[in-house]
């Protein structure tokens, strides 16, 4: 639990970081996308009703956060932007822990994933890109699949209404996010299926239940409001590179695309061991190896930009924490267990806050 | 003997990193810029120090076939690569060797990062002082530590492919030792 509140503060420190007018001197604008967000939100601010058009209309609940988080402070639009983070980031976190607890029930896998969230590029490469949007979505995916999780073992009606509803506002938050999350619930159902076809199929109804509440709601709105459908999917296709030019793309992203603040090394290298360790008999274990192996074929297809938002998107935190946790339970002794574990706690914070500070 | 031995480690890895002019680009005030490593002074009559030691420590161990090894690649580094290379190389080559002949890896690795973590720390307190306006006695750390960290980025390309392929990687590996085994079981 101290862990927890550690990063929650950490995600506050974070969000405040740059702002620090010695870190920041000159004012410097703190995220790329700051000025788009400012802009439009200006505009909701005037009609609320314009959220549901802006941007296309296909994230009209960011805005309303805005402008809820606005209204909270009495600010102007552009405080509210810019201090966005300090919800955005602990919210993160806080559901990056609930759904690390309800895929793994351990307080402590659970503990590290809201740490190594916090300290991961989530949080570093939100601020720089200033991906309000995406971390809000990523935010409302962690809860919805913790309920879903949840929900597939206790089978309580509740959370697959709470989770459903929480798929549905991720779709009008960030549809993207919504499309890399979504297919693999229905790879899990019907790898799941196809294991237990002889017993009761309980495990792909429920799942076909989520997508269906989930996809009945967003099939409503589009009827209603009249959105494009699936423009990602098109997207992704017709601007596929190909593989050819995957290793220049790849080196593209994790040297210079976001200032290189995706190549964390040891953050990669304990996810990778968290991967490799992750067991497909689980069925929540199942869905994050699903998700992996979904994300990895446009990762080999896309554009530089879809590859780096697709990676962006995946809950490394997660995965580290499985990684480090298998270390720290290996027969090592007392002193290099406690050694090792003030040793990643440093170098990742220092990772943190060197990166905020070279934000501006 | 391990503490030294850990000091050694980090202190002939940045000396050869130092020696070799290493490369990385590292992001300063949201600028991606050109940097070589560089220390800025020579480690080196550092590392002569401590190798005397674990030269003293090999004798006592009777292990002359080794120190004789070692003496003889450190000239052959020293007329191809210069006086830091060679120093650099051969204490981590010391180091090696005693790890390996005292077996004592959880002291070592202990003590490895205690030294790392202290490195680390300072640089934390560097970046914690910044926005309190204090005037850091770390930034030389803070800056080494920004150069290490974007010359290990130059892994992270080859490290995503594992990470994201390790789905189908996994049972390859699998299915790949399996037959191994069965063809090794047939012979």
């Amino acid at each position: 639990m101290a862990l927890l509140l550690f990063s929650i503060f950490l995600s506050v420190a974070a969000a405040l970081y740059p702002h620090s007018p010695f870190v920041n001197p000159e004012g410097n604008i703190v995220g790329v996308d700051i000025l788009h967000y400012v802009e439009i939100a200006e505009i909701v601010d005037r009609d609320v009703s314009l959220a549901f058009k802006v941007w296309g209309g296909h994230r009209p609940i960011i805005f309303i956060v805005i402008y809820g988080f606005q209204r909270l402070l009495g600010s102007d639009v552009s405080t509210a932007v810019n201090f966005l983070p300090v919800i955005l980031n602990p919210l993160m976190i806080a559901t990056a822990f609930f759904l690390a607890h309800e895929a793994f029930s351990d307080g402590w896998i659970a503990s590290w994933a809201a740490f190594f969230t916090v300290c991961g590029y989530q949080v570093t490469v939100g601020m720089y890109s200033y991906f309000l949007t995406n971390m809000l979505a990523l935010s409302l995916a962690f809860l919805s699949l913790g309920f879903l999780f949840r929900f597939l073992r206790r089978f309580g009606k509740i959370d697959l209404v709470l989770s459903s509803i929480l798929g549905f506002l991720l779709f009008f938050t960030h549809p993207w996010t919504f499309y890399q999350y979504l297919p693999a619930i229905f790879l899990t159902g019907a790898i799941s299926w196809y294991r237990n076809r002889d017993k009761f199929p309980m495990v792909t109804i429920s799942l076909l239940c989520f997508v269906s509440l989930t996809l009945v709601g967003i099939f409503k709105v589009l009827n209603f409001v009249g959105f494009r459908f699936f423009p990602v999917f098109s997207f992704i296709l017709a601007t596929s590179e190909g593989i050819s030019s995957f290793w220049r793309g790849n080196t593209f992203i994790f040297r210079y695309l976001y200032g290189g603040l995706l190549s964390y090394v040891i953050l990669l290298s304990l996810a990778l061991i968290g991967i490799y360790l992750m067991d497909r008999k689980n069925i929540n274990e199942l869905y994050l190896t699903g998700f992996l192996a979904l994300t990895s074929i446009f990762f080999l297809i896309g554009t530089n930009m879809i590859k780096s938002r697709l990676f962006y998107n995946i809950p490394i935190g997660i995965f580290a924490s499985l990684g480090f946790n298998s270390i720290i339970r290996l027969n090592i002794s007392e002193d290099l267990k406690k050694i090792l574990i003030t040793f990643v706690i440093l170098t990742f914070t220092v990772y943190l806050f060197r990166s905020l500070a070279n934000l501006v | 003997m391990t503490p030294i031995l850990a000091l050694q480690s980090i202190l002939g890895v940045f000396q050869l990193l130092d020696a070799f002019q290493v490369t990385c680009y590292p992001m300063v005030h949201r600028a991606t810029t050109y940097r070589e490593f560089s220390l800025g002074f020579s480690l080196t009559p550092v590392l002569i120090s401590l190798m005397l030691i674990n030269v003293g420590y090999l004798f006592t161990r009777k292990m002359y076939t080794e120190t004789l090894v070692l003496a003889y690649v450190s000239i052959v580094l020293f007329f191809f690569k210069g006086l830091d290379v060679s120093v650099a190389f051969t204490s981590l080559m010391l180091m090696g060797v005693i790890l390996l002949g005292s077996l004592r890896f959880q002291d070592y690795f202990t003590w490895l990062l205690a030294l790392l973590a202290v490195f680390k720390g300072a640089a934390l307190m560097h970046w914690i002082l910044l926005p309190l306006g204090v005037v850091s006695p770390f930034a030389w750390f803070a800056d080494l530590e920004l150069s290490l960290f974007y010359f290990v980025a130059k892994l992270a390309p080859l490290l995503v492919l594992p990470l994201m392929f390790m789905w189908f990687l996994k049972p390859l590996l699998r299915w790949v030792l399996g037959r191994v085994r069965s063809f090794v079981k047939v012979i």
